[in-house]
């Protein structure tokens, strides 16, 4: 799934290791969501798009849309 | 501030692990081997040569990890790692982890070199494999405490994976022995069945992930 974790991120001014610190998760788990190679859980979701002060989805972009 | 490595050609990444995995594992199968043959003459046969290699290779693993863990710059350059950082960073987990790695290895080399007519007595590696076992199983219930959702999932994923692998692999090695077209897996063939499938899980699903060869080394 696509992200704008960086894109947040570096609007913060935070380090991927300061935002690791932040959210209590590692540094190998935020380049691996930055990076697309792994969708975070929904309470780690939930804090990254608290942390930032946006909505999920704003943070993760869907394209998915529901049929007619 | 981001986090920036210039990544050097795929090539140039992979020369010092390869190179550095490949003379340690010669060197340790080389023990093994030699320590295999002061077993009173007697031949410790296919299954306990593998099954000792395999151990070997756990314990290289897990050493490999506490050489990166104790000098952190030297372990960037052939660990799977961001940078010397991550592994200061992870250090605890990674500390529990290789001992817990070495542990397993040693447990099933020295069951490779026990038996009849071989250098270990049943009983001693009975004890010692009891012992090394216990060791490891309680290090990585500690090293759980300090993993997090995405290294937890990669567990998990490789745990799935190892036995769908044990079940495919060892299912039908003891059907085909069931239906007399093969001899059946020895006892010490399902351990090693057990350490080889969960490596290849834990390679699969960090590769599948597009997580392997991170660092810039």
């Amino acid at each position: 799934m696509k992200n704008r974790v960086k894109h947040f991120r570096e609007g913060a001014g935070w380090s991927q290791g300061e935002l690791a610190r932040r959210l209590g998760v590692s540094r190998q788990t935020i380049n691996a969501v930055e990076t697309d190679k792994y969708d975070p859980s929904l309470p780690l979701a939930l804090r990254m798009a608290k942390l930032f002060a946006v909505a999920v989805p704003d943070l993760f972009i869907d394209d998915w849309e529901p049929s007619e | 501030m981001t986090t920036e490595t210039i990544q050097k050609p795929l090539w140039r990444r992979l020369v010092l692990p390869l190179a550095g995995g490949g003379i340690a594992g010669f060197l340790v199968a080389l023990g093994f081997l030699n320590l295999a043959e002061m077993s009173d003459g007697v031949e410790l046969g296919t299954s306990r040569e593998i099954g000792g290699l395999v151990g070997a290779l756990y314990a290289v693993t897990g050493l490999s990890v506490l050489v990166g863990v104790l000098s952190p710059g030297v372990g960037a350059k052939f660990l799977n790692v961001e940078d010397a950082d991550e592994l200061r960073e992870q250090s605890r987990m990674l500390s529990l982890s290789g001992v817990a790695m070495v542990a397993l290895g040693l447990a099933l080399m020295l069951l490779a070199l026990a038996g009849e007519g071989a250098l270990v007595p049943a009983g001693v590696a009975l004890v010692g494999t009891i012992a090394l076992v216990a060791l490891a199983i309680v290090l990585s219930a500690i090293s759980h405490r300090y993993i997090d959702e995405l290294q937890r999932a990669l567990t998990t994923d490789a745990v799935a994976t190892a036995f769908y692998l044990v079940v495919l692999g060892g299912g039908t090695w003891a059907a085909l022995a069931h239906l007399g077209y093969a001899t059946g897996p020895a006892p010490l063939d399902w351990l090693t069945m057990f350490a080889v499938s969960l490596l290849i899980g834990s390679f699969w699903q960090t590769a599948r992930r597009g997580l392997m060869l991170r660092g810039p080394n």
